[in-house]
């Protein structure tokens, strides 16, 4: 019982939140915010022309040019766009770290010093 | 009656850290939609709603805690740790709201058909870029805990695998040394 009505606690928090995104984006607040507007109105319907876009047969083999990669759609480029993912929180994990490290050392040390001079 | 608290505190240590790295890697696996697929990205983003409901109600009695404390008396750390939590929730309520708003596959599999609103698109964009770098600080403020949990679990279980077997005088050495310590 109390699971449940903490998982609704929860619930009702994000409905809060969903809400107000929701709100927000039907009062347009978030197309001034984000740009979103603008690129929505940005593309023209129906603009290509028959025959323009290449058919699946005409593609050649091994895909298109500068293509390269592990066959079965696994691209290099795409595993190391999640390593990057990885690789930014490693940076902001190490420098924060570090840095919340220092300021205890300095803490420690003034309140050494504070100590002493009493 | 202690031990049994001791094991008991073992236990939700376990289940914390299950919970966390599955945390961890539902939105590690959701962060990369282009190496997914679009339709593993939008049912992974779903579950990974539910895990962070587990994950809150885990540690619920720190969430009520430091909200009575918050506007009274607060560590720094923990102040600290409290408001990139908030925002970490409600950046992720809202990545997670706009995804189903905009997605394509896992609603419309259920029967559920939403209008595509370009607004929620960019601002899907914009708060998941912003999740990388709160989990980031997130992580950061728990590292020590995260180091000491992977010592106990990883480290000295695997150290324990590589290490000689103990012959019966072993024990009396170490009885000698800590007899002489006194």
């Amino acid at each position: 019982m109390k699971v449940l009505g903490r998982t609704l606690i929860i619930l009702f928090a994000a409905g809060v939140i969903a809400g107000a995104t929701y709100g927000l984006s039907n009062a347009g607040v978030l197309d001034g915010l984000i740009g979103g507007g603008e690129m929505g109105g940005e593309r023209p319907e129906g603009d290509f022309e028959s025959g323009e876009m290449p058919e699946m047969g005409e593609m050649p083999e091994g895909g298109a040019p500068g293509e390269g990669g592990m066959e079965g759609g696994l691209n290099f480029r795409e595993v190391l766009e999640s390593l990057k993912t990885i690789g930014i929180i490693g940076v902001v994990v190490i420098l924060l770290s570090l840095g919340w490290d220092q300021v205890r050392k300095i803490q420690k040390r003034s309140t050494l010093k504070r100590a002493g001079a009493s | 009656m202690e031990l049994q608290k001791k094991k008991k505190a073992l236990n939700s240590v376990k289940v914390n850290v299950l919970v966390d790295s599955i945390v961890f890697l539902v939105i590690l696996v959701s962060m990369a939609p282009h190496t997914t697929g679009e339709s593993i990205h939008e049912w992974v983003g779903i579950a990974a709603a539910g895990t962070v409901i587990v994950h809150l109600l885990l540690h619920w009695k720190w969430i009520v805690g430091v909200t009575k404390r918050f506007f009274k008396q607060l560590g720094k750390q923990n102040g600290l740790n409290y408001i990139v939590n908030v925002l970490f929730f409600i950046n992720l309520t809202v990545v997670i709201f706009t995804g189903l708003m905009i997605s394509k596959t896992a609603l419309p599999a259920i029967g559920i058909q939403l209008g595509e609103a370009q607004s929620l698109k960019m601002l899907h964009k914009l708060t998941s870029e912003w999740i990388v770098y709160l989990v980031g600080v997130h992580v950061a403020l728990h590292w020590k805990w995260i180091l000491n949990v992977i010592k106990r679990y990883l480290v000295q279980p695997v150290g324990k695998l590589f290490q000689r077997p103990s012959r019966g005088f072993v024990p009396a050495v170490n009885n000698i040394v800590l007899e002489g310590e006194k």
